[in-house]
């Protein structure tokens, strides 16, 4: 089924909605939620939690690409378990490593003395990621917002394992750069 | 600050990754890059190569020196004698090269016995034959010059000949921006096409038979401020043909190719785009100037030789 037609079942208060979303992109949600949580029992529950918050999302939402709006969703999700979990004990999983590599990107203190709202700060990394050449774009999105592991990313676009290590190194290292001069505090 | 301040600046970075544009997300999950091939795969593909030529060679040895397949009653004096010559040479080097040349003297004498067969007489035959083979010669020894040059030596020196460009380049005073070939190191390939200039011209997919030579970018150092993109390949005969990306094929339609017939059956053919400003741009003389001060090199010499000939 065609996305569209999946939006117009959930705008139609249409439960068969859950059910195609579940067939079209119940995998798509789950790899996400695997990658953040390394624990098949919490992404098959975070992934069933999507499809309630998607059923209370639309309406009034209508997303342009309704994977990424339910990939964002059970990333939410999942992010926020995985925080519930590792208040106390840090350390598990590809999220873990992967939040530790943006530490790099943790501009220099009083830089600047406005705080910086999340949704500026999602603006910025737009703005930020807008500018990157496609392929190292797509690498940095690979790794920090879907969570892939170095080998993924590399089979995914045909590259070198230390291609995708150095893509990162330096994109990360222009994140940085980019913050501290947009002066954001995080 | 404290590594656990880091942190949790770092978890904020990453939800604020959650906003992130669609569009960027959907196009990560797209666009899809050219297979790895394992090395295994790739080794063995040699190795099937090198035995075959071992084979070929081995074969080609035994047939020059049981006597061959020509009629030795019939053939003339000389056709005898560089099919002797031929076969010494095989026995004595037992090389690479020297089973090329072997083939290639073959191949000529098969030409001549072809050219000497339409002949009426003894005498008009063996005319013919020695117009041919000084013409061959003449051929030859410019291909010769041209190998001297640095050019024909590709396949054996491939190294040599990228330094040899490289020099080229310095010497015309622009500035090699990046340099390499797919024969040194896969990984090497894959940095040509990471690179963000030359790597949109590079195509992912060679036809079968066809050799990446090398692959470069040189930046005028004239005020014009242009870059001259060139990508190079050795390919078997037959149809000059490509199958390249998208992006790769938009930029071809205003690229000029040139193929040039180095020996044998070997074929150059060489891609170049000249681009200002990340727009191609290919305005009369400064295109012609290039390609004149490239072709002036070596292989121009060759071209007009070879129609000279004709």
């Amino acid at each position: 089924m065609k996305d569209t037609e999946i939006i117009d079942l959930y705008w139609a208060r249409n439960e068969q909605a859950i059910v195609e979303s579940q067939l079209s992109y119940g995998k798509y949600c789950y790899s996400i939620a695997i990658h953040i949580l390394k624990d098949a029992e919490d992404s098959d529950e975070c992934v069933n939690d999507t499809w309630l918050r998607a059923w209370n999302s639309m309406p009034p939402n209508r997303p342009d690409y309704l994977n990424i709006f339910l990939g964002t969703i059970t990333r939410n999700l999942s992010f926020d378990k995985w925080k519930r979990k590792n208040a106390a004990k840090r350390g598990n999983g590809e999220t873990s490593v992967a939040i530790d590599e943006l530490i790099e990107c943790i501009p220099a203190q009083n830089t600047t003395e406005d705080a910086v709202e999340a949704a500026e700060l999602q603006r910025k990394i737009n703005e930020f990621l807008h500018s990157l050449p496609e392929k190292e774009c797509n690498v940095f999105l690979r790794r920090y917002w879907y969570s892939d592991e170095y080998n993924e990313i590399a089979k995914r676009y045909g590259m070198n394992l230390n291609s995708v290590k150095t893509s990162l190194f330096r994109t990360r290292g222009k994140l940085r750069a980019y913050l501290e001069k947009e002066g954001v505090v995080l | 600050m404290m590594d656990k301040e880091k942190r949790e600046a770092s978890e904020r970075l990453f939800e604020a990754l959650s906003g992130v544009d669609p569009a960027l997300l959907e196009r990560s999950e797209q666009q899809k890059g050219r297979k790895v091939i394992p090395w295994t795969r790739w080794t063995s593909v040699a190795a099937a190569c090198i035995a075959f030529l071992v084979l070929g060679v081995s074969y080609i040895a035994i047939n020059s020196t049981g006597g061959g397949t020509m009629d030795s009653a019939t053939a003339p004096q000389s056709v005898k004698e560089a099919s002797s010559a031929t076969s010494g040479a095989v026995v004595q080097e037992q090389s690479m090269s020297s089973s090329v040349m072997a083939e290639d003297a073959i191949a000529e004498d098969a030409m001549a016995v072809e050219t000497i067969e339409e002949c009426e007489t003894p005498a008009q035959a063996q005319e013919a034959y020695e117009e041919e083979k000084v013409d061959r010669d003449k051929l030859e020894s410019i291909l010769d010059g041209a190998a001297n040059e640095g050019f024909g030596n590709v396949i054996a020196d491939n190294d040599k000949v990228l330094a040899d460009v490289a020099d080229y380049y310095r010497q015309k005073s622009w500035e090699i921006s990046n340099i390499g070939s797919m024969d040194d190191d896969l990984s090497e390939w894959e940095e040509l096409q990471s690179e963000e200039t030359l790597g949109k011209y590079l195509v992912e997919y060679v036809p079968e038979g066809w050799k990446f030579v090398r692959g470069f970018s040189a930046k005028e150092d004239d005020g014009e401020d242009a870059t001259v993109i060139a990508i190079c390949y050795f390919t078997p005969e037959g149809e000059i043909s490509l199958v390249i990306t998208s992006l790769a094929e938009m930029q071809r339609r205003s690229a000029y190719e040139e193929n040039f017939v180095l020996k044998g059956n070997e074929k150059y053919h060489r891609v170049s785009y000249r681009i200002e400003e990340a727009v191609i741009s290919f305005e009369g003389n400064c295109e012609e100037a290039y390609l004149q001060e490239y072709l002036d090199n070596y292989v121009y010499e060759y071209k007009k030789a070879q129609e000279s000939n004709e």
